[in-house]
């Protein structure tokens, strides 16, 4: 009986902490830093394989592509919540307006199978997903 | 030796069987996002798929009939409807997914649009299911999938930090996105124990004629084929852990965990991803397609052996075709297979206990397998992680999907 109530315990927990999680704003943002930061990375890493003739043309086209769109999606998933998120949504907003900056021509030179272009934004790339990841540690530190 | 041939036979197509493209996508996300935490899920799947598989060979060893046809003479047709439209509508998903899983690794391969791919891919596996035999279906490309022990390999060589991954053996909750935490140990679980597994195992036994004479064989092949399967499994989750992770990378999309050989293999590892996808989802829609077919036959009454001549078992035959053009249908539309990947394994988990109860109703009666019916244990273990991950199924799924990715 004890463990069934254990159990029925932890799974009422999972679904506090889920359900707290999916309402909050705060976690939102978070899953929209860390989604940014993760296509961030990938991108760069898709676009310094490229560069180092270790994958083809159209998959680091399409990762970089993918990179875009979602940033994109974010955008306008973290537009909705601003207000509810004080001056986290503004800054939020900055980071992923920055990082599009960077994405849109790296995508345009990807097409162009221009290498050159394509090395020279791999360390802003870079700073930018750093930008990223350091607003995400900053939240988790936050009380 | 003709015997322990067929032994090591058994295990390596079971070892090339089990990896398709939810136990690829599961543990690759479940690595990138969560580090070693949750490696009890791929354990637990693991030991429960074990039990089944092997009750499943020695259900068609004793008593001759695979499940689905148990399930319809023990229970009759009426009750048989329930969970045969549940797993027919499972294995229609898990099969786009899969049919998804062969166009990705051909688009990373080729760059021509996966959708493009759909067609052809299921084409392919129609003609060879139209024109093969069981037995070079189940070996051919099981084998084949035996390539996928290039991930424990890649584990392996990136010296993972050994404590650090056993403590992962003991199930704990997430401070980071628990509902995607629980949300992924479900689908793990999905993706481990898909119905069609246990019914393809049972109809197989019955095509190859087994009898007594072969529960040592089906025991070896569903403990230690299942056993090296999980390690697979984990190959990927501790590389991706090891990969993916470090770089802040989480896995929304195939392109995503495509490089995570590349430190590894660093000329061959985008390849060998590509091909080891492509592969292990290939073999699997050849065996779900397959198991429709049984399934359909095997509760319905008809002529079925994909040893017959299509002519000869023409449901049967109409069954996987139909399978096949519909699968493909809802790839070239564009859905996506990693959501629909995701939305099958935890769908499976909530549809289990329909297929298990059952199961274990019927490997408890002695008129189908005289003494070699279930033990304590055996009936214990089942029935506890299968209602276990109904539970958290239930609790996770809808957390998911309210959660919005």
């Amino acid at each position: 009986v004890s463990k069934g109530r254990d159990i029925a315990l932890g799974l009422t927990a999972v679904l506090a902490i889920g359900l707290a999680s999916c309402r909050s704003p705060g976690a939102q943002l978070d899953r929209s830093r860390r989604e940014a930061a993760s296509w961030a990375a990938s991108a760069q890493w898709a676009a310094s394989a490229w560069a180092a003739n270790q994958v083809p043309i159209a998959y680091a086209q399409d990762s970089v592509d993918l990179a875009c769109q979602s940033i994109r999606e974010e955008r306008a998933k973290v537009a909705r919540l601003s207000g509810k998120v004080g001056s986290a949504g503004p800054q939020h907003l900055e980071h992923l307006d920055r990082l599009r900056d960077i994405l849109d021509p790296m995508a345009a030179a990807l097409r162009r199978a221009d290498r050159e272009a394509v090395t020279s934004l791999l360390r802003p790339l870079a700073e930018r997903q750093q930008e990223l990841s350091g607003a995400l540690r900053s939240a988790d530190r936050a009380p | 030796v003709k015997n322990l041939l067929k032994v090591a036979l058994g295990i390596a197509t079971s070892i090339g069987g089990f990896l398709e493209v939810g136990s690829i996508s599961t543990a690759a996300q479940a690595g990138a996002s969560y580090g070693f935490q949750l490696v009890w899920a791929v354990v637990l799947a693991t030991v429960l798929v074990m039990f089944l598989v092997e009750m499943s060979g020695r259900l068609a060893a004793c008593s001759g009939h695979p499940l689905a046809a148990a399930v319809r003479e023990r229970f009759g047709f009426r009750f048989q409807v329930v969970p045969l439209v549940a797993e027919t509508v499972l294995d229609g998903l898990v099969l786009a997914a899969e049919v998804g899983g062969v166009c990705i690794a051909l688009h990373l391969m080729t760059g021509v649009s996966a959708r493009w791919w759909a067609v052809p891919v299921a084409l392919g596996a129609w003609l060879l299911l139209w024109r093969g035999t069981f037995g070079a279906i189940e070996n051919g490309v099981s084998l084949l999938g035996l390539l996928a022990v290039v991930f424990v390999l890649a584990a392996w060589r990136l010296h993972p930090p050994w404590t650090e991954a056993a403590r992962g053996l003991v199930p704990s909750l997430s401070a980071e996105d628990p509902a995607r935490y629980s949300f992924l140990a479900v689908s793990i679980l999905g993706a481990t124990l898909s119905p069609y597994l246990f019914n393809f195992y049972s109809s197989g036994a019955v095509e190859d004629e087994w009898d007594e004479t072969h529960l040592g064989v089906n025991r070896a092949t569903a403990v230690l084929g299942m056993a090296f399967g999980g390690v697979m499994s984990l190959g990927i989750l501790v590389t991706a852990a090891l990969v993916l992770r470090p770089r802040g990378i989480q896995v929304e999309s195939y392109h995503q965990a495509a490089l995570m050989l590349t430190p590894v293999f660093p000329f061959w590892g985008f390849v060998l991803f590509a091909v080891v996808l492509g592969v292990a989802c290939f073999g699997a829609v050849l065996e779900i397609a397959l198991n429709m077919a049984y399934l359909q036959a095997q509760s319905l009454g008809w002529d079925w052996s994909e040893n017959l001549r299509p002519k000869d078992d023409a449901r049967f035959s109409l069954v996987y075709t139909v399978a096949l053009a519909l699968s493909a249908s809802l790839m070239v539309l564009g859905v996506d297979p990693l959501r629909l990947t995701l939305l099958a394994m935890s769908l499976t988990v909530i549809v289990l206990p329909l297929i298990v109860v059952p199961f274990l109703v019927i490997m408890n009666d002695e008129k189908y397998l005289g003494e070699h019916r279930n033990g304590l244990l055996g009936n214990l273990v089942v029935l506890g992680i299968t209602l276990l991950g109904f539970l958290l199924a239930v609790v996770a799924v809808p957390l998911q999907v309210a959660g919005g990715s």
